[in-house]
């Protein structure tokens, strides 16, 4: 059975992606190194996502892992 | 009034706000009734036909999620009529310049500087309540969203610009109510002259409220520091004008910005909080519920961010007038190209009007939606919820960036003014609300108070 997700910061987090890197976003709450992954689901049964920039930019990547639109922010930390 | 008023007020009206032009409806006496019924006849999608403009009232939540998330980029902000009193504010605004203005800010708004605030949020707070005992030993009756409003716009000051409120809150709350509470701008801009319209002149009351409303952003700027302090949004804002790497940010922006601040980041707290304060009134034992919490949690502490969210009843008693009264009832977008929504073909240049309102009183998604049940927000329900079924603050990549603050500051609002009062709501059962750019009680919200000994 799956552990529950837990809310790493009830705010996104901003961050600079490089077009075509691949990054692990963090689904369980877990990680250290929000919002990416840093192994620590291991035995909560959630993995992370993995995602490729389609450019380089500035992202609001989910930081409740509540979001219905991961890996982005989609407002839903202010209700929860 | 500066030249720049007069220019902003001889613009009023020529674009009118999607909220004015689908008014003949919304101005019944009971507009929220009216809209229930229209968008459960229309399965959710009211189309109308306005003068050849199309617009589309939207209240399922895969219109929600079609629209703010999944196909985002195809629809845009649409406040034309609004621009006089935002200009070319964050709120306003999409695409680059969005992206430019927005993500200085974003830091400004995180958990970690909340608590930061929370000391500046207090002494506006100890204010607040120093006022309000001198009004319960005077025992009249007042308007309680002017008293929200100040205290939302003192808050506001104090956290985000490091100032003292540099204006009158009296006066300037008359002057946006001189906005929010017409149904037609161009109304207030002309008037009847000799059977013919007329520009009003200077100094009558709507030019003199857009000419004190502008005056504002200036005012704040030039004000003394209250403390002090280096890192402030203000001065985030400040330094961007002088930055030559930050072209988006010139001086019509900060203005701008302040200005968004001033009206939607204190508007809706301050409805939020006057909506909250009538259902307490008619729930006492609601009322007596955050006074104890009130107590148990915080003492005579000085509140800090771990109190705040040990506030777990008070968080819910304002969640649930949030979903019986969302500021925000209506979010108006315009479409740049073409879409199928509920079987209707969008076009580009369609208004869509997302109405957060009819989910949030929808009985698919709650169990005898008009009855004020705050445990309903209990956080063990809160994973039942269904996706986009409660949209006070937005969704998508245009959430409401103050969302949170806005309930940091109306739930240590309800927690220090309500151990110390009891507000007894005077006006008419139910108040009668009007469906203006935010969802506002028609007439007021009129309040007495008492002190509790």
């Amino acid at each position: 059975m799956s552990a529950d997700v837990i809310a790493a910061q009830l705010s996104p987090y901003q961050v600079e992606v490089e077009e075509g890197r691949t990054y692990k976003w963090c689904r369980c709450g877990r990680s250290r190194v929000q919002p990416f992954c840093d192994g620590a689901h291991v035995a909560t049964g959630i993995e992370p996502m993995l995602f490729v920039a389609e450019r380089s930019e500035t992202l609001l990547l989910c930081g409740c892992k509540e979001t219905g639109n991961p890996p982005f922010c989609d407002g839903t930390h202010n209700v929860l | 009034m500066t030249s720049e008023a007069h220019a902003y007020a001889q613009t009023l009206g020529e674009e009118q706000s999607i909220w004015f032009k689908i008014s003949p409806f919304l101005n019944a006496d009971d507009p929220m009734s009216v809209l229930m019924r229209l968008a459960a006849r229309h399965d959710g999608c009211i189309p109308i036909n306005f003068r050849g403009e199309r617009i589309f009232i939207l209240s399922e939540i895969d219109h929600f999620r079609r629209v703010l998330v999944d196909n985002v980029d195809n629809y845009h902000k649409y406040f034309d009529g609004l621009k006089p009193i935002f200009g070319k504010a964050m709120i306003t605004v999409d695409g680059a310049l969005w992206q430019k203005v927005r993500q200085p800010q974003q830091s400004y708004f995180h958990p970690a500087v909340y608590a930061d605030y929370i000391p500046y949020l207090m002494v506006a707070l100890r204010k607040k309540v120093d006022e309000w005992a001198e009004m319960a030993r005077r025992g009249s009756a007042f308007e309680m969203l002017e008293q929200t409003w100040g205290l939302a716009a003192d808050m506001i000051c104090r956290a985000l610009f490091d100032r003292e409120v540099p204006f009158n809150p009296h006066v300037v709350f008359g002057a946006v109510k001189a906005y929010t509470d017409t149904s037609n701008h161009r109304s207030i801009r002309l008037k009847k002259v000799n059977g013919g319209l007329s520009d009003v002149t200077e100094a009558e009351p709507p030019a003199k409220a857009i000419g004190a409303w502008l005056t504002l952003p200036e005012a704040v700027i030039s004000a003394a520091p209250w403390q002090g302090r280096e890192k402030t949004l203000l001065n985030m804002m400040l330094d961007a004008e002088q930055d030559a790497d930050k072209p988006a940010w010139d001086h019509q922006q900060v203005l701008d910005e302040i200005k968004q601040y001033l009206w939607a980041g204190t508007e809706t707290t301050a409805l939020t909080l006057g909506w909250t304060f009538y259902l307490l009134s008619r729930h006492p034992e609601a009322a007596a519920r955050i006074r104890r919490e009130s107590w148990e949690v915080l003492g005579d502490r000085e509140p800090t961010a771990a109190d705040i969210e040990r506030l777990t009843f008070t968080r819910q008693v304002m969640l649930e007038a949030l979903r019986l009264y969302p500021p925000a009832w209506a979010l108006i977008r315009t479409a740049v190209g073409e879409d199928e929504i509920a079987g209707h073909k969008i076009k580009a240049g369609d208004r869509i009007v997302l109405c957060p309102y009819v989910a949030h009183h929808d009985p698919k998604y709650w169990d005898d939606p008009e009855v004020f049940h705050p445990e309903r927000f209990d956080p063990a329900n809160s994973k039942k919820r269904v996706k986009y079924s409660y949209l006070p603050f937005g969704a998508g990549k245009r959430f409401c960036l103050g969302g949170q603050l806005s309930q940091i500051e109306t739930m240590l609002a309800l927690s220090q003014l309500l151990r110390r009062f009891e507000p007894e709501y005077l006006g008419r059962l139910p108040p009668p609300i009007a469906a203006s750019v935010t969802l506002i009680p028609k007439g007021g919200l009129q309040f007495r108070l008492r002190e509790l000994l």
